[in-house]
């Protein structure tokens, strides 16, 4: 009772508003703010730090968030425990190591101990199945062990010596903190003890079974590259290097999942993607906390602007090429361990329009392709709406000869238009998601044979009318023809609210319906883009949109990502 | 009101005022207008763009001397704030009836033509839930969503004047000067209240990024919703003749009822009503919005959300205090079309008179926003 009284008094009394920041916004001019601080002078670096210190002397008693923030500080800058850090004793490292794996109940952790050429005591850890067997025997354990490779040994500090003379493998690292050292192991490095060091070496040996390269499942195309990501972050960041050969293609790894110990990528363009973005992205994935996060539609969920609206706001895709022609515009990548899909941010509902092989055909073909996608989506959206205000309020309107096969083929029907027409769109879905799930070749099978029968037998047992079917399959079909999967599901969510409009105010309803997710489309920004740019608001823009032009008059990248280079192409682009 | 006002180009500007202006054209405007004038109703929308583009001529004198200031904060600058706050209330309280009468005028035309058993206060809701939502984005939003459905308004209200071509007959437009030439300016001068929407502008200053941009999208937007209001009516009245036009309900609906392309192609006035949906809804709305800002300015609020809910009853209360269609045509749409523009222009104009009598200027009180 209190708290429906609480309720009440929220709803009628007047409150300031909480907050007048519109969040995030991606604003003209914002890069070179941030190009400022990077080029901060070591005077003014100096003279900040000045600063800094005389509000310190002021002698002003401190506020607790200040205190709280300097002891934060404090802790940043005070070294590591002594047990956190490498001892110089094999013994004791042994001992750390096994307790902080969980050995002996880890069963599958390895620890290998041995003798290294120069009569000193070592081991190594690894995870058994994570890292490479063969780089262990033939390139960490064969030359370490081999007396050979330490003829020329002479008192040096043993890690540099076998550092510099004895493993040949192309990426290693000294380490001296444990919690670096058991994240690299867990991720399939081989970590390397030696007695009397202080550090050990972390050496590249990861080489876990992984999926190969094959097409993209969600984006096939018939004209363009036929590799699709992988579910190995590793590959994924190279899939996209080969395609992007610039050296200011900037690859940075980020930890996610405080338990999992995931990472994930973002890639960018340095120069071209917006620095003010690039923090943003870095800032929103960085402030995710939670236990275990993998592939990108979790970190999405994390991410977004506004995660309740329907309509995604980050861009999924399977496609190298894709993924890279997002980064050329000035888009940030994220790739996720565990999915082959990367999310692109910012995006734009046209963006999510426009697929690989637009751009890879003549540009007649990819405007008109690009035409009946936007059909699809009307179809999709608005069909069976409309059939429903039609029937129930709009009948002057179907022309006479129509009219009557409509009445007649839903004469015999029992159900009012409206439990009809759930009742198939809800048949439609249910078959969609048992085709999903069914296991391998059943599932589309199914999805036909149960589409025909069930269509053919509803019709036959007078329960929905042929007309519906009509309208349902041409719905379906419009929906497959959205190119972004989240936004067709969004689209499939739409519909139902705007069935049920459209059959308790007709067309009337429907406009209505369409306004408010016109308004909520409106409300929406992508990392500050507003989701509906370059329309709504009107922004410079290469015909790139619906119609597309020849590729080489899309001269600039759009003006909505305010990239600090906007130029894609030279005056003359093409002889 | 400090939240959402957000910014926007003159293109949006001129979308949002055209759609908010020409929504009348949905209305039982021009068969009014057409029972006034007679066949020369066409040249007293003229007329009456003519004077609304002087006295936006006027007002653009008094926002260029208080420039990006909130029109309310330049009569409080000029006539201090006692007659301010009474004069902000007045124009709150218009912006409630203009609101309330456009609301109720697009449930009678819905009942008249689509709904006839749907009750009233269903269809009056059903907007004012969508105005609801509207104004709780702001008014960014509503400019982007006018921009978004300008496009098929425009579309619709070409193809509806294109399509109903075979039924145009222009000797219809004779007797060419109507009932005289001194009722059609007399009533072009008095309707110019038709066109008052374009004082939005002097509320939404503050997203316009400028005074040459408030100066840009007023005069555009008058010179093209005067186009399409003349345009239309001349052309409705070279459908249906001066005596069985000022007889219909809504003109436009009429229009697009007589079209008649093929056996198959018949009947096509569902169809638009998506563009009158859409466009009453956007008018309303819009109201609905000065009047928030109206009152955020004169309480000095800067949260106009929980104003929302009562706003809207008010607006609700006034759409169903009329009787029936009838008292609605001669006394609300009277006032709002005929005679608000002593309220709306004049105003304006003696404030400025004021302003330069005892030199004031902008930046005295609002010095930040100048």
């Amino acid at each position: 009772m209190f708290r429906l009284f609480q309720t009440v008094k929220y709803f009628l009394t007047y409150r300031e508003p909480a907050d007048t920041e519109g969040g995030f916004e991606l604003l003209e001019g914002k890069y070179e703010e941030v190009e400022n601080e990077k080029k901060e002078n070591p005077t003014q670096k100096a003279n900040a730090d000045q600063s800094e210190d005389t509000e310190k002397s002021t002698g002003a008693p401190l506020k607790a968030t200040k205190r709280n923030e300097n002891r934060k500080k404090e802790n940043k800058n005070q070294l590591p425990a002594q047990d956190e850090l490498v001892s110089s004793e094999l013994k004791a490292n042994f001992e750390k190591i096994k307790q902080e794996l969980n050995m002996p109940k880890n069963a599958d952790i390895v620890i290998r101990e041995f003798t290294v050429g120069m009569n000193l005591k070592a081991f190594i850890v690894f995870v058994d199945g994570m890292a490479d067997k063969i780089v262990i025997n033939d390139f960490i354990l064969r030359q370490l062990m081999n007396t050979d490779h330490f003829k020329g040994y002479k008192n040096e500090y043993p890690l540099d010596y076998v550092m510099n003379h004895v493993l040949s493998i192309n990426d290693i690292e000294k380490a001296k903190e444990y919690k670096k050292i058991i994240s690299e192991i867990l991720n399939g490095v081989t970590a390397l003890f030696i007695e009397g060091c202080e550090e050990a070496l972390l050496i590249e040996s990861r080489g876990y079974e992984k999926r190969n390269i094959e097409k993209p499942s969600t984006e096939s195309v018939v004209m363009g590259s036929q590799e699709g990501f992988t579910e190995n972050l590793r590959t994924n960041i190279t899939l996209i290097r080969r395609i992007i050969k610039n050296k200011d293609l900037i690859t940075e790894i980020l930890p996610v999942g405080k338990t999992s110990n995931s990472n994930c990528a973002i890639m960018y363009l340095d120069g071209v993607a917006n620095p003010e973005l690039v923090k943003e992205v870095k800032s929103r994935i960085k402030s995710i906390n939670i236990d275990f996060v993998t592939g990108d539609g979790m970190i999405e969920q994390f991410i977004e602007d506004k995660p309740f609206q329907i309509i995604p706001q980050v861009l999924n895709t399977e496609r190298p090429d894709r993924a890279a022609s997002f980064i050329m515009e000035g888009q940030v990548i994220i790739i996720g361990e565990g999915v082959p899909f990367v999310n692109v941010v910012p995006v734009t509902f046209f963006a999510m329009f426009h697929a690989a092989e637009d751009s890879f055909l003549r540009w007649p073909f990819g405007t008109a392709i690009r035409l009946i996608r936007i059909l699809g989506l009307f179809l999709a959206t608005l069909l069976p709406a409309l059939y429903v205000s039609l029937i129930l309020y709009h009948q002057e309107m179907i022309p006479t000869d129509l009219l009557v096969a409509f009445a007649t083929a839903r004469e015999n029907v029992p159900f009012p238009t409206i439990i009809e027409v759930l009742m198939l769109e809800i048949s439609f879905e249910l078959i969609r998601e048992a085709g999903i799930r069914v296991p391998g070749v059943i599932g589309p099978t199914l999805g036909i044979i149960g589409a025909l029968i069930l269509g053919q037998a509803a019709v036959a047992a007078n329960l929905v009318s042929p007309v519906l079917i009509i309208v349902v399959a041409v719905t379906g079909l419009g929906n497959f023809a959205i190119p972004s999967y989240s936004l067709a599901t969004g689209i499939r969510l739409i519909r139902f609210g705007l069935i049920l409009s459209g059959a308790f105010l007709g067309f009337y309803g429907v406009a209505a319906f369409l306004f408010i997710a016109g308004c909520f489309a409106c409300s929406i920004k992508s990392f500050g883009v507003p989701f509906l740019s370059p329309i709504s608001p009107v922004t410079k823009k290469n015909p790139d949109i619906i119609a597309r032009m020849p590729n080489f008059k899309q001269k600039m990248r759009p003006d909505y990502l305010n990239t600090p280079n906007r130029k894609r192409a030279g005056d003359k682009s093409r002889s | 009101m400090d939240s959402n006002e957000g910014k926007f180009s003159v293109f949006e500007t001129v979308c949002f005022i055209v759609t908010i202006i020409i929504s009348k054209l949905f209305f039982t405007d021009i068969s009014r207008l057409v029972r006034e004038t007679g066949t020369a109703a066409w040249q007293s929308t003229f007329i009456s763009c003519i004077v609304s583009l002087f006295f936006f001529y006027i007002v653009l004198f008094l926002m260029k001397k208080f420039p990006g200031q909130h029109v309310y904060e330049i009569y409080e600058s000029v006539l201090g704030k006692p007659i301010a706050v009474i004069l902000g209330l007045l124009f709150f309280s218009y912006a409630i009836f203009y609101a309330g009468t456009n609301l109720r005028e697009f449930a009678e035309i819905m009942k008249a033509y689509s709904f006839p058993f749907t009750p009233l206060y269903l269809t009056i809701t059903c907007v004012l839930i969508v105005t609801a939502i509207f104004n709780y984005f702001g008014i960014e939003c509503m400019v982007r969503v006018s921009v978004i459905f300008f496009v098929p308004i425009a579309i619709g209200v070409v193809l509806i004047l294109a399509l109903a071509a075979p039924t145009y007959d222009a000797y219809l437009l004779r007797p060419f000067w109507g009932y005289g030439m001194t009722n059609t300016v007399f009533t072009g001068i008095l309707r110019s209240s038709a066109y008052s929407e374009i004082l939005a502008l002097t509320v939404i200053i503050k997203s316009l990024q400028g005074f040459k941009n408030f100066k840009k999208a007023g005069f555009l937007s008058l010179a093209l919703s005067g186009i399409v209001l003349m345009i239309s009516m001349m052309l409705y009245i070279m459908s249906f003749g001066y005596t069985l036009g000022q007889e219909k309900l809504s003109a436009f609906f009429e229009l697009s009822r007589i079209i008649y392309i093929s056996r198959f192609f018949q009947r096509v006035e569902s169809v638009f009503l998506f563009i009158w949906v859409i466009s009453s809804v956007i008018t309303v709305a819009a109201a609905v919005y000065i009047a928030l800002s109206t009152y955020c300015k004169v309480f000095r609020l800067k949260n106009h959300r929980p104003l929302i809910y009562p706003v809207e009853f008010l607006v609700f209360t006034v759409a169903i205090l009329p009787d029936n269609v009838m008292q609605l045509m001669d006394i609300n749409i009277q006032i709002t079309r005929k005679y608000s523009l002593f309220l709306l222009y004049l105003v304006p104009v003696l404030v400025l008179i004021i302003s330069a009598v005892f030199k004031k200027k902008g930046g005295s009180v609002s010095g930040k926003d100048a």
